[in-house]
């Protein structure tokens, strides 16, 4: 395994440590043995060809994958040197928030869309809540586009505004982690910009794990880049390097597009 | 790096955490408390309508006559031995006549009013000498009958006579049996309670309401499905076809009496079998023409292409293409509307009359199995007996009908997957 | 359509047509029916006013008692169903999931007759028992309250199953949205799923109240059958359009006022029935868009306004042509 290998910067703190991650749904395996590391206020991309594994890997970090009925997890994920199998997973996805590709805002007011996961955690309060739902939107970038219209409903917003909201709703409860499944593959061009943006500007503050189809978009916004195939990881690096020099003859093929 | 960790154990969390899962209890525990209340009053009513009516439920009352027959016994001897011969354990609200070996208890008649039945007839009774005064022949008194009114007397000299009606109970019957040794007349309900009458004019009301529903069905599933174009008019059809499976069967009941009564019974009257069968056709209508025209549109379209193609006509594509493929369906709207038939009673107590009958004629109103149960229950006594025997029948057929279209479609999807 | 026009044609007749009766103590009466009294009156069969020749029947009871046991009715079954609903599509495990649908499959099934029968059989015994323990008066158990109780276990088994329909027709991404942020998956089934499928369960409900307000054996049963008043009290007996319109219809003869006026009951019900389904929808629809269109009833006053605007715009110009024209000619 290449994933190993990969250029560590000391200065970085790992935040999600991998060892030997096997994953089954049913008798198929769809991740094989993945060893890898993911730092704190980095964006990582997560490549491949469709069917790859990287959005069930994505799904491993906050344990969506337990809702699935027929999945089986081998190895160890470490969040902070703790066993995500072993936390509650509540406490686990309030920490490690989630951004899907299809938008999927709740069908309730753009203030409650938001106010949803603080108040699953029973906050009450409704100055704190007000602040939050400003607080929120503001990162997402959204506040200025709905500011006057926090009481309409959150489906009516264009997609990339729902996607947004989306972004914002993850927010507000603080996470560590951003994990993102494909976030802009429903969106067109002008919202993927800005969705890009967001991801830029929130780096500072949260760790972001992007599964993305887009090479370009991994190599315009992700300080790492991970590429697997087949249920396997081929190769991590700092995403210049992969791209540039990549170590595994796969990856090189794979990013000329070759195939995939 | 730790510092992070303290999430979770941090008291507070721990503390939401534990309203949190208190609240998700009582939630999901109404969620089961409710279905399973929705559960217990399935159960409750099949176990109550088993238990009451499963006693009453025989043979003899299903092909029974509804109304009992008046016979009138006479006697011309006295009882052999006056001495007390017979010897019963009477049970609670039994009254034994030693004299006569006839056990006496408190019933009502269907109709709900009091009267005296046999409870016990001893093998060697004093009744040998009863004679059924119409046909003349032996009368042998069953348990179960009924004594309307009975004459008795000290002698054959008729010295002195007493008159026993059947609604003054059973103790007062005996105490008299017991007095007298000589039965003068006595007139005596045989049989009654039947349903016969009932299931006849079910069968009949089944019989009539396909006839009108179905051809009529047919032919608007089929106009629906193979010629109607999309324009306004089949819009305001549909629409109207679904409005209508939203009416309550009380308006079918109104608008049957208004508009088939005075066509085919003549005004004046409370409507009869072929009044009641319209009705009900106008009710099953919706539903053979959804089930059929779905069916219809389950056809492959190549295969009705592909009989045009060989030169076939609209129609005869329709009869020899799209009919026997959409039989299925058609089958099923049938079953499901034989099932409304059956258990339909408020718009057949305005249309096709709420009388019992036992012969049945199709010209004059009478009650079906549903319509039986509501005059039943809307008498000033009800009778729990006969109303939940009735049910089990009701149920038990419905339970039939609905399997078969189970079955039915079952069979359909896999011929279709064959396919 | 036609069969409407042929009610309210029925129906209206007892107000025109002049009927000649014998009364019970033998007066010999003839008029028609009273429309005000008809809709006002709190007594179904009054008596025959000598003085303006008209038959006294009111059903305005009846159309509020009917609401009223309706009301109750939801009450009591709109929580059962959605629940049982919720249970059935997401929390329970598979085979008792296919148990209950298939029991609910069967309640509905049940004709209502039976309904009845089991009402007067159980319930009836059963409020009479818990009135006498309360200390209420009940008039042997035949009460509003048993007749809601029959009635919601007969609308549940429509209800369940428009809802399960809808609750298993939501989105799993937003499932899913919802467990991300840390939400249970009760948290979830409460907050979101039944959020979600509210257009449908309320679509469901219609369904249910249309078949609670047309139901007439079953509650001619267990209702009871008082001559007169509207009661809101659980435990007594009530008397609505439905079960009015059965009671002691074999004795009513074909052609006489008594048997007639029931046709007018019949289209009082079926106005009814319209009127509650209208009024539902527009409040489904309202709650099932994202921009919700304004009531119905805020619909018909948009378009008042504008007609009357446009009456009163089109006087305006008219008048300022006809000035026009006056102060051409001067």
């Amino acid at each position: 395994m290449d994933s190993l290998k990969s250029e560590q910067n000391e200065s970085m703190q790992t935040i999600f440590a991998i060892r030997h991650l096997n994953l089954y749904y049913g008798k198929k395996q769809a991740l094989h043995d993945i060893n890898v590391d993911l730092y704190e206020h980095c964006v990582t991309a997560l490549i491949g060809p469709s069917g790859c594994g990287k959005s069930t890997f994505l799904r491993c970090l906050n344990r969506m994958n337990d809702l699935i009925d027929d999945c089986k997890i081998d190895g160890q994920i470490l969040y902070h040197g703790t066993d995500v199998q072993s936390v509650n997973p509540i406490l686990l996805r309030t920490k490690v928030g989630m951004v899907f590709q299809q938008p999927n805002p709740f069908p309730m007011s753009i203030y409650d869309n938001i106010c949803y996961g603080p108040r699953c955690q029973g906050v009450r309060n409704r100055t704190h809540l007000n602040e939050l739902v400003e607080r929120s939107l503001r990162e997402a970038a959204l506040w200025d586009e709905v500011k006057d219209r926090l009481k309409t409903n959150g489906m009516a917003l264009s997609g990339g505004q729902q996607q947004r909201l989306c972004i914002a709703r993850a927010l507000a409860m603080s996470p560590e982690v951003l994990l993102m499944d494909e976030p802009t593959s429903a969106l067109d061009p002008i919202s993927t910009k800005k969705i890009e943006e967001l991801v830029m500007s929130l780096k500072e503050r949260y760790t972001i794990i992007i599964v993305t189809h887009n090479l370009q978009q991994a190599a315009r916004i992700a300080d790492y880049t991970s590429f697997f195939l087949l249920g396997d990881l081929v190769e991590t690096n700092k995403t210049e390097t992969l791209f540039s020099r990549p170590s595994n003859e796969k990856t090189e093929r794979y990013i000329t597009g070759r195939f995939g | 790096m730790n510092e992070n960790l303290s999430l979770f154990d941090a008291k507070e969390s721990k503390k939401i955490e534990r309203k949190r899962r208190m609240k998700d209890f009582l939630a999901a525990g109404s969620t089961y408390l409710f279905s399973s209340f929705s559960l217990l009053a399935l159960i409750a009513i099949l176990v109550f309508v088993f238990s009451k009516g499963w006693n009453t439920l025989s043979a003899a009352f299903i092909v029974g006559d509804y109304n009992a027959t008046l016979t009138s016994v006479t006697t011309n001897q006295a009882i052999t031995e006056t001495t007390n011969t017979f010897t019963y354990q009477a049970k609670d609200g039994e009254y034994f006549a030693e004299n006569w070996g006839l056990a006496f208890t408190d019933s009502t008649t269907t109709e709900g009013n009091p009267i005296v039945r046999l409870s016990y007839v001893d093998p060697y009774s004093n009744t040998t000498s009863w004679i059924d005064s119409n046909t003349g022949e032996a009368f042998r008194p069953k348990v179960g009958e009924m004594i309307t009114v009975v004459t008795l007397c000290d002698s054959p000299a008729e010295n002195e006579i007493k008159i026993v009606s059947g609604n003054k109970g059973a103790e007062n019957m005996a105490a008299n049996f017991r007095k007298y040794n000589f039965v003068k007349n006595m007139t005596a309900n045989v049989g009654g309670g039947g349903i016969r009458g009932s299931l006849i004019s079910t069968l009949w009301m089944i019989l009539f309401t396909l006839l009108f529903a179905l051809p009529l069905g047919i032919g608007g599933a089929i106009y629906l499905g193979v010629y109607a174009k999309n324009n306004v008019i089949t819009r305001t059809l549909r629409n109207a076809i679904d409005m209508i499976s939203g009416i309550p069967s009380i308006i079918f009941g109104l608008v049957g009496g208004i508009v088939f009564l005075p066509i085919a019974a003549g005004s004046g009257s409370s409507g009869n079998l072929i009044t009641g069968s319209l009705t009900m056709a106008c009710m099953i209508l919706p539903i053979i023409i959804k089930s059929t025209e779905e069916s219809i549109r389950a056809i492959p379209l190549r295969q009705s292409q592909a009989s045009l193609a060989l030169g076939a006509s609209q129609t005869q594509t329709v009869f020899k293409i799209i009919l026997p493929n959409a039989l299925p369906g058609i089958l099923t709207s049938a079953l499901l509307g034989v099932g409304r038939v059956i258990g339909e009673s408020a718009a057949l107590v305005y249309t096709s009359g709420t009388a019992i009958k036992d012969v049945i004629i199709p010209t004059q109103g009478s009650a079906t199995l549903a319509v039986h149960i509501w005059t039943l229950m809307s008498g000033e006594t009800m009778n729990y007996g006969a109303s939940c025997a009735v049910s089990i029948l009701i149920l038990f057929v419905i339970l039939l009908l609905s399997l078969t279209v189970k079955l039915l479609s079952l069979s359909v999807q896999k011929k279709q997957k064959g396919k | 359509m036609v069969v409407l026009g042929f009610i309210i044609v029925r129906g209206l007749k007892p107000f025109f047509h002049s009927y000649r009766e014998t009364l019970a103590d033998g007066s010999l009466a003839e008029g028609t029916a009273s429309f005000s009294y008809f809709w006002s009156g709190i007594r179904y069969n009054n008596r025959f006013d000598f003085e303006t020749h008209h038959y006294l029947y009111g059903i305005g009871h009846l159309i509020v008692n009917s609401l009223i046991l309706n009301l109750y009715t939801i009450i009591l079954a709109v929580p059962t169903s959605v629940l049982t609903a919720l249970f059935i599509s997401k929390i329970a495990p598979k085979p008792l999931a296919l148990i209950l649908k298939s029991g609910v499959d069967l309640l509905s099934a049940i004709p209502s007759v039976i309904f009845g029968v089991f009402g007067m059989g159980v319930i009836v015994p059963l409020i009479r028992a818990w009135a006498r323990a309360w200390g209420a008066k009940s008039a042997s158990g035949v009460s509003l309250l048993s007749g809601a109780i029959v009635l919601t276990l007969m609308v549940i088994p429509t209800v369940i199953s428009v809802s399960v329909t809808a609750l298993d027709g939501v989105h799993k991404e937003q499932m899913e949205g919802s467990l991300a942020l840390g939400a249970s998956r009760t948290q979830t089934n409460f907050k979101i799923c039944l959020r979600a499928a509210k257009s449908g369960i309320f679509a469901g409900i219609i369904l249910g109240v249309g078949r609670a307000l047309g139901e007439a054996t079953a509650i001619s049963m267990v209702c009871g059958s008082p001559i007169q008043g509207i009661t809101w009290n659980p435990f007594a007996p009530t008397v609505t359009l439905t079960s009015e319109m059965l009671l002691a219809i074999g004795e009513a003869v074909p052609g006489s006022m008594n048997y007639d006026i029931r046709f007018s009951a019949g289209m009082v019900l079926m106005l009814l029935i319209l009127m509650t389904n209208v009024i539902l929808n527009d409040v489904k629809n309202h709650l099932s868009e994202v921009n919700p269109p304004p009531f119905f009833i805020a619909r018909i006053g948009k378009v008042m306004k504008k007609g009357t605007l446009a009456v009163i715009s089109s006087f305006r110009k008219s008048w300022q042509k006809h000035k026009a024209e006056k102060e051409k000619k001067q």
